[in-house]
């Protein structure tokens, strides 16, 4: 059977795909049909009669979005009956709304202001009192405005259908109907921002931008978010210089044109006061600001003296894996090419190194699976229970396979599968809930790997391996892994065998691998799963890791790492650089004097006390930062950077997509893109032969260091996508595949602490957008109510965590949580670092990854002092 | 799962409606009745409970509270009359029973009377057009009314708790073999 | 008037029959059902309702069997019966009888069509304020349980059944078939957009027959007694007897079970005892709230799906509303545009915004605020709300309005031009919902 279809619109033969709609199909055949409440994301509701059309052998006018084609349908949209119905509608729906048009954020923009130029009458009939509904407001970031509403509800249809939060709804009925929230309270959902995106009229606006432009006036940008690895298009909205609103047009980008809190209001950390606008000397007599010419002649000066004194390998670098691909590229040329040292390393290196560095080892590429994958999916193993919150449009598309195909989920996770009452939460959506215990998600990978290579692992496995993968599981029970993961052997066959006979089945990695402890080892093993799973090599299946930063594989491809030259490319062993601990430990041992730091913050980043120490040991420490931080305050050169809105670049999502950001807005202040600075520095410091051109200007733009970066690649570094047959065939012979019997986690009496990512921050730089900190500006420990009501514990009330020698101890309010498990804690690591001071800190034994995410605290009241 | 405003009972009561339906949501109609009927009116922690039990969030419960005319928002005396006023009842003589209603309980439409006993309400079509004008006081049927029926009525609910004059099965014209 | 039988009211008619399972098992109850489990195949039971003709006695009086063979035979998985007893359109209280009264007959004909459908759960979706009347049914139901007539493996053919009590909460528009069954997945009562139609995705997406009381009372009668008995009652393709409600302006208002096609006059006159006080007739709505009213000029004409029909109004619910010389027509419409006003679902923008402005302008103009145009304004309106809406309450609430400027136009100019309502009293009551 043909799967087109062909059908005569306003006369005109059109030849569209089966299932699509009438509305659909006219604008094909240029015939825009007015409409409020249809959107091609959400499911048709044909509730505002806007699209009427005439169909041949209808008697009553159909809505063209709620009317698939046929073939040989005849259909008018613009007859006389058509455009009288719809200056019917529109009269109905102009009939009470107010003339607020010129104080409407949504002019410009409105499509009711624009089907009403189209359709409407010159004049009203309607000469009654207008309904009116007080405003309102869903929490602090959007704005109600019921009058303006046309009760389409692709408000609410989008957060039903499309995020899966269900915080709005429908009130009261027939013309006193509003849409809003439980009981007209404050919202407490994802605040992705999608109701403001989708509503047509001026009914839900933004509170952060309120009456700050006309939408005329904004200078709109497109370019990718830095908030996380998802690597979303959004479209940056500038008025004079400063951003004032971010959208996301619909279908565009990687996300499809929808955004998470971080990417729609997080916007105000770029033009925040706080940013780092000049050059900055910290002299003996005191700080002073600098013109650039005089930084970077005193930087370039200050590296060539250490240099010369100690030699290269004296000087190391670290740059954010928030920087471009072409900051990276830059840097570590400078670094490893111009000054000569090995001593390179990134961002990355906080856990998604562990992810590139063991699939490029299994399958010679990382490059694995894509969005499209989940999407069409049909069973996700997913090791991320927390992936709305790290990733949130990468967990949209979980939910979109779930919703349009049945996929089955599969989680991974300490997680209980109940969910915050209007936030989507993955192991809520599953089929099967793996929940294991806190940190040992290696058990359950040792668990599933048990259960399918004792049922049929799939046949293209090579031999070594699997005869290798036996031996490794041989000597350990389900019942030890039981002990150690808290899950059955049952649970293991049930949900291996899920996985096992997907068609498409696509594994999910997030950081409770990537960065737990021996990630590493934890993610060659979930490797070696999806190949005994059949879930390699085919079209469809494939494995996404999931990066925390917005660059993490692309600052590892740039060569951002010690152990990768650009194009994942193994550096000589010989001349192994350090990586970012051990950079560390040489500063403190005095072996390396001068460290360069992009972006990079060691004293958050790693709270120990020995790496302050070893900071203050330097005799240079150089940081280019967008904002002042703890280790800026250290630093005798402080070199301001430009946000990702200011500049060009490329970014490399997680799943290995490279895309281009634009220039929204001029460099904040006499801050300068980060490569332009390395640029200018590599002319400064290379002794080596050059042309006077480069000499005085360096590159000319970013796109010429991406030209000059994607010759130093070597063939087919961007373009591999799959797995490669040889490269797994050469892991299967050399492979050493072991596993440890699991040891029982739980410690009596103790709770399991997760330290983790909240949905409305990212690093620090959220910490400055104040339409996020409204959101989540303060620690609180979640805790799940039934703890909480044991232990008589207040919402808000301070307790005291403590190791549990009870060395250290750390006050902060607690708040129930139902998706906590019971004797867990979880707090979120933007505002709380000092709580990371109670983990204990395991390092990577192959990648020298950091792990300090979990460990068991002790929870106990503050008693109140009897005044 | 601890619950805010929902007995144990009430609790129970719902629940043993879960086999009735093949999916949670299904029960948002008979839990909301139960819970009115637990506490008089369906309140927000109320409906939060009921969204915790069947696994909803609570907007979803919220929507369809406000969509059906019988769940009171607020609570009403221990005695809700609702006189009926479309066409049939309002032929036949509604509106001066309303008036006389309201004159005799001293209250205004949608008000409770001072003592508590009594919230008056105007309602629509409740399908006893026949037996026109009637009213319904909390889970009976109250018609063919008059002003000394109504007096007859109110006092014995007062007093009583419950009164002969409301509807048994209904049947009109009585028929006779 | 000819002499007739009584059908679905013969039980309650014997003096002393209480609708107690024993009581109807005495009168022959149960025997069509067990009957069709025995010896009749679901496909010979959809062409025997089929045949006799029977149609919907909700409203829209589309054909039973017809509607039964809609459901796919190959469909794996769950099919539904709903039985609405959601029965709201004002005028009608016809179900409430049948269900108080016989509630095992409907219970009968409930059984006999999950049989013919394939369905194994049937829900009675029962309006909010019939208490007494879900008591009953649910008793009822425990009865028809305990002598297993519904449960497991009923008389021993392998066929089980549940039957459920849904009860509605306060929602006119839940008697729509498509929003019956969003109440009773738990949702605001919404009507769905059609197609697809709830005979291919219905109660959770599966097949579903949704059948008004009164149809399925017919059901074990027409079992028992043959499709051409049946079909031998009534008239044209309007077959079986009906149950007429009179309410309003009548000597004797009440149910009354006539073969289709007696005439209006008769039904007021004879059956009902004429209009109180002697007056005079000055409209008649004959099928319930959203029919058009009619005048005396339309009193001959017989009270059957077709001849209703023609003569401009609809026999929809077979209640027949009746106003004597004295009624006000503006306050009547006005009075019915306050409960559709009130009963608007809201979802779709001409009835939301229509019912609320209709209902504006004919307060205004009862009130004695009346506007030169505003009747064709009125018009106006209905016609932009008329065939515009998801679904039939559109066409529903515009009935009154349109049939009484059709019917008294002058009454309307009246009001505008003497700038107040001719007819004292009826003064308009301001409703507070």
């Amino acid at each position: 059977m043909s799967s087109q279809v062909t059908l005569k619109i306003n006369g005109q033969d059109v030849t569209v795909e089966k299932g699509t709609r009438v509305i659909e199909a006219a604008k094909l055949a240029g015939a825009e049909i007015a409409h409020f409440c249809y959107h091609p994301k959400l499911k048709p509701d044909a509730n505002c009669r806007m699209c009427l059309v005439e169909i041949e052998k209808m008697p009553k006018l159909q809505t063209s979005c709620s009317t698939e084609v046929s073939e040989g349908m005849v259909v008018e949209t613009a007859s006389e009956k058509v455009v009288d119905a719809q200056k019917g509608v529109m009269a109905f729906l102009l009939g009470n709304h107010p003339l607020d048009c010129p104080e409407c954020d949504q002019g410009g923009e409105c499509q009711l202001q624009d089907f009403a130029h189209q359709h409407g009458a010159m004049t009203s009939p309607f000469g009654e009192v207008k309904r009116t509904f007080e405003k309102s407001y869903f929490g602090p970031l959007i704005e109600k405005e019921m009058n303006r509403c046309v009760s389409c509800l692709r408000c609410v249809r989008y957060c039903d259908e499309v995020i899966g939060a269900n915080a709005l709804g429908s009130m009261n009925r027939g013309s006193m109907h509003e849409v809003g929230a439980f009981a007209r309270q404050e919202l407490a959902c994802e605040f992705c921002g999608g109701c403001i995106q989708i509503c047509p009229v001026g009914a839900l606006t933004s509170r952060l931008a309120m009456f700050d432009y006309r939408t005329w006036q904004l200078k709109k940008t497109e370019s990718i978010c830095n908030y996380c690895g998802d690597g979303c298009t959004l479209t940056l909205e500038a008025a004079k210089e400063e951003i004032t609103r971010v959208s996301s047009e619909m279908g565009t980008g990687r996300n499809s044109g929808d955004l998470c809190a971080r990417g729609f209001f997080g916007y105000g950390a770029i033009n925040h006061e706080s940013r780092l606008t000049r050059p900055l000397l910290r002299l003996e007599n005191g700080d002073l600001e600098v013109t650039w010419q005089w930084a970077f002649d005193k930087t370039s000066e200050d590296l060539k003296a250490i240099v010369e004194k100690y030699g290269a390998k004296a000087v190391g670098g670290v740059i954010s894996a928030q920087c471009t691909n072409e900051a990276v590229y830059l840097f570590q040329k400078l670094m490893r090419e111009t000054i000569g040292t090995p001593h390179i390393d990134s961002g990355a290196r906080f856990g998604y190194i562990n992810a590139v560095s063991a699939l490029t080892e299994v399958f010679g590429t990382a490059r694995l699976a894509s969005y499209e994958d989940i999407v069409q999916s049909d069973c996700l193993l997913v090791f991320a229970g927390e992936m709305t919150e790290t990733n949130p449009i990468a967990a949209l598309k979980v939910k979109e396979a779930i919703r349009q195909n049945s996929a089955k989920l599969i989680t991974v996770s300490p997680y209980n599968a109940r969910r915050e009452t209007y936030i989507s939460h993955l192991p809520h959506l599953a089929h099967q809930h793996l929940q294991v215990q806190v940190g040992s998600e290696s058990s359950a990978i040792l668990g599933l790997t048990k259960a399918i290579l004792e049922a049929e692992p799939a046949s293209a496995t090579p031999q070594a391996m699997l005869a290798k993968m036996k031996t490794a599981v041989s000597g350990i029970s389900f019942e030890s892994i039981e002990a150690a993961s808290g899950i059955s052997e049952s649970q293991f066959q049930k949900a291996a065998a899920l996985f096992r006979s997907a068609k498409r089945g696509v594994l999910i990695v997030g950081r409770s691998v990537l960065r737990g402890a021996e990630g590493h080892e934890a993610m060659l093993r979930l490797a070696e799963l999806a190949v005994i799973s059949g879930q390699i090599g085919r079209p469809g299946c494939g494995i996404l890791p999931l990066s925390k930063e917005s660059n993490a594989f692309g600052a590892l491809e740039m060569g951002g790492a010690p152990e990768f030259l650009p194009g994942l490319q193994l550096s000589d062993p010989e001349n192994k650089g350090y990586n970012l601990l051990e950079m560390v430990d040489a500063a403190a041992r005095g072996e390396i004097k001068a460290l360069y730091l992009v972006g990079e913050n060691p004293l958050r980043s790693l709270p120990q006390k020995k790496v302050k120490a070893a900071l203050e040991n330097l005799e240079l420490l150089i940081c280019q930062d967008l904002y002042p931080t703890e280790t800026t305050a250290l630093a005798q050169i402080v070199l301001p950077a430009s946000s990702y809105a200011e500049q060009s670049g490329r970014f490399t999502n997680q799943e290995g997509e490279i895309q281009k950001l634009r220039p929204a807005i001029d460099p904040v202040g006499n801050s300068k893109p980060d490569w332009e600075i390395f640029s200018t520095l590599t002319g400064k410091l290379n002794t080596k032969e050059k042309t006077p051109y480069q000499k005085l200007r360096g590159h000319v733009s970013a796109d010429a260091v991406w030209k000059e970066a994607v010759m130093a690649m070597p063939e087919g570094w961007s373009t591999q996508k799959g797995a490669k047959p040889e490269a797994l065939s050469v892991y299967a012979e050399n492979a050493q595949i072991a596993w440890q019997l699991p040891e029982k986690t739980v410690q009596d009496g103790l709770f399991a602490l997760q330290v983790g990512q909240s949905l409305f921050h990212a690093g620090q730089m959220s910490t400055y957008a104040s339409g996020l900190t409204t959101l989540l500006n303060a620690p609180v420990i979640l805790i799940h109510p039934e703890d909480a009501e044991r232990l008589s514990l207040d919402e808000g009330e301070q307790v005291q965590l403590s190791t549990e020698d009870n060395k250290a101890g750390i006050q902060l309010p607690v708040k129930t949580s139902k998706k906590v498990a019971e004797g867990t804690l979880f707090v979120s690591e933007h505002f709380a670092l000092s709580v990371k001071t109670l983990l204990p800190l395991s390092v990577d034994k192959t990648t020298g990854v950091p792990a300090g995410d979990s460990g068991w605290v002790a929870l106990s009241k503050i008693s109140v002092a009897a005044s | 799962m601890r619950f805010k405003a929902l007995s144990k009972e009430t609790i129970e009561r719902i629940k043993a409606e879960f086999p009735k339906y093949p999916n949670r949501r299904s029960l948002t109609l008979p839990a909301l009745r139960i819970a009115q009927e637990d506490i008089g009116y369906v309140s927000e922690p109320a409906m939060i409970d009921i969204a915790e039990l069947l696994d909803l969030t609570p907007i979803q419960v919220y929507e369809v509270a406000t969509f059906y005319s019988q769940y009171n928002m607020k609570p009403v005396g221990k005695y809700l009359i609702q006189v009926c006023k479309t066409l049939s009842c309002s032929l036949v003589g509604a509106i001066p029973i309303i008036e006389y209603i309201q004159k005799k309980l001293e209250i205004a439409i949608g008000e409770t009377s001072e003592d508590g006993f009594f919230t008056l309400k105007v309602v629509e079509c409740l399908a006893a057009c026949g037996s026109a004008p009637m009213m319904q006081i909390n889970d009976r049927y109250y018609e063919q009314l008059t002003p000394e029926k109504v007096d007859q009525i109110l006092s014995d609910l007062k007093t009583n708790g419950k009164s002969d004059l409301a509807t048994g099965p209904f049947m009109l014209p009585v028929l006779q073999g | 008037m000819p002499k007739y039988e009584l059908v679905l009211f013969k039980n309650m008619a014997q003096s002393g029959y209480t609708g107690s399972f024993t009581d109807y098992k005495k009168t022959g109850g149960y025997t069509a059902f067990e009957k069709v489990l025995k010896e009749g195949s679901p496909a010979n039971i959809i062409d025997e309702v089929k045949k006799s003709g029977l149609r919907g006695r909700g409203g829209a009086g589309f054909p039973t069997g017809l509607k039964w063979s809609f459901i796919p035979k190959d469909h794996v998985g769950p099919r539904y019966l709903c039985c609405n007893a959601d029965e709201s359109e004002p005028g009608t209280y016809k179900d409430r009888q049948l269900m108080e009264r016989d509630p095992h007959q409907m219970l009968e004909g409930m059984a006999i069509c999950c049989y013919a459908i394939g369905a194994a759960t049937a829900y009675i979706y029962i309006r909010g304020e019939f208490d007494l009347g879900a008591e009953i049914l649910e008793d009822a139901i425990a009865e028809a349980y305990k002598a297993k007539v519904i449960g497991k493996d009923i008389f021993g053919s392998g066929f089980s059944l549940d039957i459920f009590v849904h009860r509605g909460a306060g929602a006119y528009i839940c008697g729509e078939e498509t929003a019956l069954l969003e109440s009773i997945e738990g949702k605001r009562g919404k009507p769905r957009i059609k197609p697809p139609f709830p005979a291919i995705h219905g109660l959770y997406q599966e097949p579903t027959v949704i059948n008004n009381v009164e149809t399925l009372a017919n059901v074990p009668h027409i079992i028992n007694r043959g499709a051409e008995w049946f079909a031998s009652i009534g008239i044209g393709k309007s077959t079986g007897t009906r149950i007429f409600g009179v309410s309003g302006q009548v000597n004797r208002p009440g149910n009354y079970e006539v073969p289709m096609g007696v005439t209006v006059r008769e039904m007021i006159y004879d059956i009902a005892g004429g209009i109180r006080g002697n007056k005079k007739l000055k409209a008649f709505i004959p099928g319930g709230a959203s029919a058009p009213m009619m005048k005396p000029e339309h009193l001959d004409t017989p009270l059957d799906f077709e001849s209703i029909k023609e003569a401009g109004s609809m026999l929809g619910s077979g209640a027949i509303t009746v106003m004597d010389e004295d009624t006000c027509i503006v306050w009547a419409a006005m009075n019915l545009m306050e409960f559709f006003h009130h009963e608007s679902c809201g979802q779709c923008t001409p009835c939301r915004e229509g019912s609320g402005w209709v209902l504006q302008i004919l307060r205004r103009i009862e009130q004695g605020h009346g506007r030169e145009g505003d009747v064709d304004q009125l018009l106006d309106l209905c016609g932009r709300i008329e065939g515009k809406t998801v679904c039939a309450f559109g066409e529903a609430e515009i009935g009154p309005i349109v049939s009484s400027i059709k019917h008294f136009r002058a009454e309307f100019e009246q009001h505008i031009s003497e700038k107040g309502c001719p007819f004292h009293p009826n003064a308009a009551l301001s409703m507070a919902h």
